[in-house]
């Protein structure tokens, strides 16, 4: 039963990568992006209360508090230094969005055949680690996909938290026991990135007057 | 391994090596609100006291203990001490050599007096990262330290706040983060793996999952092993992920740009050396991967070098290509390989820091990097000298070190019969030799014969300077009012001239160019600190 339910979230969480990378709104990409980190949450609390392991609670508290909340809040507060509406990817709405599923489908397939491979229990292969495993390689793929095609600055710094969080789901699919001495320092690691980069993207908006990434190719590679 | 597993020892000491450099910062934090004019006392005092404990836990790993501390979490062994030991020195060097560079820059009115404090607090954070990932032996703490390093380094990137170096700080931030999240992904994959054959807690450890080496699943190892050299690589700036390197270089302050290039890069390939060989005897693979790495690194740096007219952008891309032998060597996974790669760690550290800090001199004096407005200014002869021992150093001429590490590669691919990789080390070593004398010989050489007997006598003048100063750093606190002062009264000799560097400078180059030719001679101690550290991968190899 659980099992079927963190099946489904988890699916949820693909669309959610989706909407975060294609809607155009920044106020609502980042909504989105909120959205998906209480899934994860929700989903670590399920494991902890189904695999009986209380150590997964801590995760899930502090995958809510870090990312459903301070780097949400973080998202706002420096984009009201900035605009709202994003700089114009390289593609239009309908080919990015076409091209965003296709290679989502494409990790999600791989590492849906491949999970076996990579796990030595048994109670490991099947699911719900499997889908699991498949959702996670979807949405780091949807994460590369923002950071390759999407031009405004802000927009790639969501696309680098999509990207963590489809790391933080592998490490729950994988791992499932992982001790909370790294938690720490994971979670620490990925606040203090955004932040940082949300303080420097806020520079290079006051120096250059737009988020445009193209801009930056002025400097030579 | 006879000296393996002999004695295992809590020890403070690793303790001490980060935390003294993070107790330095945050009291440069809190002092520089208040003084911000003496800002990098404190930094100079905690980067020598690191490099104190850095030379003491060396010592202790080479008289064969090997230090542990918080169960096994952290672990000295002769690679650890050796690594710590190269970057605590650069990181010694770089705070005094940033110390009378930044106070000019300051009063040249390219930095407000208030940002001096946040540059030693932040270089500092960036010194107890790295020194705190050398002597890690936990997976995922790689990632995070690896992370910290570039989390602390980024403002330092930005330091000057422009619209380029925003820029830059901006793309370095971003492709490393992007970078290392592959790893930790890589990471997560192989502690995956391992925690069924050991257990939650020691799956943690680097050392744990080497004993369990070839009984993990070959397609998880492999994954990792990828993702790992790719992540890693990319905060090393092998060559498909390097976009952010050159710009980094070019833009951040010299201190901070000869830190980055003298070791930042390397504490990646060192977490890439710990973690990644271990799987080398059942995953051949691996090592070729790297191999590949490491040669289009090695070739494409130095071929794009050529066409910079920047000093320090051309040092970037060299840097790139030298990265690329160390990967290289470490891909061949033999004896020499490795002997190689440590090798060319040390050296590349030193020969690359001291050619920044000459670029930094060159600023001090000029105001720009530009090498053909370089070549129409009179150069200190001393600076010259000491850059052209690092040209030939880098470009692998004998006595100097970089040809013993360079020859160590060379024969390590001639042994396992990769022509081609050592066809590619060969091509590549006569070109950075041509490139670089290429530089050296556009910036110094120009304007030789004009002023002969002048300029020697500068040099001299210099010369004495310096070496009445070597060795005695805490000179450079004292020093900086009495340079500040004597700014102007410079400014008036001809503008071919330029600033005189401060002693404190001087002595920083001048030491360096020296150590170049000590490590070249190759004594004893370091010998067999680097056969030790060999010796700790291959007993990593081998399984235990």
């Amino acid at each position: 039963m659980i099992s079927y339910a963190i099946m489904y979230i988890s699916l949820l969480m693909i669309v959610t990568s989706l909407l975060a990378v294609e809607w155009r709104m920044l106020p609502e990409s980042i909504h989105t992006y909120q959205v998906q980190s209480v899934l994860i949450a929700l989903i670590f609390a399920l494991y902890a209360y189904s695999l009986n392991n209380p150590a997964l609670y801590y995760w899930s508290g502090t995958a809510l508090v870090s990312k459903g909340i301070i780097v949400p809040w973080l998202l706002r507060r420096y984009l009201i230094r900035v605009h709202s509406k994003e700089t114009a990817p390289l593609l239009n709405a309908l080919p990015s969005l076409v091209l965003g599923i296709a290679a989502a489908l494409l990790a999600f397939g791989w590492a849906f055949n491949h999970h076996a491979d990579l796990v030595l229990l048994e109670s490991l292969a099947g699911e719900p680690f499997r889908m699991n495993s498949a959702v996670a390689a979807a949405v780091l793929m949807i994460g590369f996909y923002a950071l390759l095609t999407r031009r405004d600055a802000f927009k790639i710094v969501i696309g680098l938290c999509l990207l963590e969080n489809g790391v933080h789901m592998s490490l729950i699919s994988l791992a499932p026991s992982i001790p909370e001495t790294a938690l720490i320092g994971v979670v620490t690691d990925v606040v203090v990135s955004v932040l940082m980069l949300l303080y420097i993207v806020t520079g290079v908006y006051r120096s250059a007057g737009s988020l445009d990434t193209s801009h930056i190719a002025r400097l030579r590679g | 391994m006879a000296e393996r597993g002999l004695q295992l020892i809590e020890s403070t000491l690793l303790i001490w090596l980060f935390v003294v450099p993070a107790i330095a910062a945050l009291v440069e934090y809190a002092l520089g609100r208040k003084f911000p004019g003496s800002a990098g006392r404190v930094a100079i005092l905690g980067a020598t006291v690191t490099f104190g404990c850095a030379v003491a836990m060396a010592y202790r790993v080479y008289e064969g203990a090997r230090l542990i501390a918080f169960g096994h979490q952290l672990l000295a062994d002769p690679l650890a001490g050796f690594v710590a030991l190269i970057i605590s020195f650069v990181g010694w060097v770089a705070t005094i050599f940033a110390y009378p560079y930044l106070r000019h820059q300051v009063a040249e009115g390219k930095v407000p007096v208030e940002r001096l404090p946040m540059y030693f607090s932040w270089s500092m954070f960036f010194i107890s990262t790295m020194t705190a990932a050398t002597i890690n032996n936990n997976l995922i703490m790689m990632y995070v330290l690896v992370e910290a390093t570039t989390l602390a380094s980024a403002l330092l990137v930005s330091y000057y706040w422009k619209p380029e170096s925003l820029e830059a700080g901006y793309k370095y931030l971003l492709l490393c983060s992007v970078g290392i999240t592959i790893g930790l992904l890589g990471c997560v994959v192989l502690y995956a793996a391992a925690v069924p054959l050991v257990g939650g807690h020691n799956a943690m450890l680097i050392t744990e999952i080497a004993k369990v080496a070839n009984q993990l699943p070959p397609m998880a190892v492999l994954m990792a092993g990828i993702l790992i050299i790719i992540g890693f690589g990319c905060k090393a700036g092998l060559v498909p992920f390097h976009a952010w390197l050159p710009d980094t270089y070019a833009e951040s302050p010299t201190p901070v740009a000869a830190l980055l290039s003298g070791v930042a890069g390397k504490v990646a390939i060192y977490a890439v050396a710990r973690i990644v060989t271990i799987f080398f005897p059942g995953h051949s693979v691996l090592g070729t991967f790297a191999i590949v790495l490491g040669a289009i690194s090695m070739l494409l740096g130095i071929i794009v070098a050529y066409q910079q007219t920047d000093l320090k952008r051309m040092l970037a891309y060299s840097s790139i290509s030298q990265m690329g032998y160390i990967v290289l060597a470490l891909g061949i996974g033999s004896y020499l390989g490795f002997y190689g790669a440590i090798y060319h760690l040390l050296n590349h550290g030193i020969s690359k820091a001291m050619m920044f800090f000459c670029c930094g001199a060159l600023i001090y004096s000029f105001g720009t990097t530009d090498m053909r407005e370089l070549g129409m200014k009179k150069h200190s002869r001393v600076m010259a000298v000491c850059f052209f021992i690092g040209v030939l150093g880098i470009g692998g001429m004998p006595p100097l070190n970089g040809f013993w590490s360079k020859f160590a590669i060379y024969v390590a691919a001639g042994q396992a019969q990769m022509w081609w990789t050592l066809g590619i080390a060969l091509f590549t070593s006569l070109l950075t030799l041509a490139v670089l004398i290429r530089a050296g010989a556009l910036v110094f050489m120009q304007r030789s014969h004009a002023g002969h007997a002048d300029s020697h006598a500068q040099a001299f003048q210099s010369m004495a300077a310096a070496t009445a100063v070597a060795g005695a750093s805490g000179m450079s606190a004292r020093h900086s009012g009495p340079v500040q002062a004597a700014a102007p009264s410079l400014q008036t000799e001809t503008q071919a001239e330029g600033r005189r560097c401060p002693p404190a400078m001087m002595a920083v180059i001048i030491l360096m160019a020296a150590l170049i030719i000590i490590t070249g001679l190759n004594f004893g101690f370091l010998n067999h600190l680097i056969d030790f550290s060999v010796r700790s991968l291959l007993g990593q190899v081998a399984g235990g």
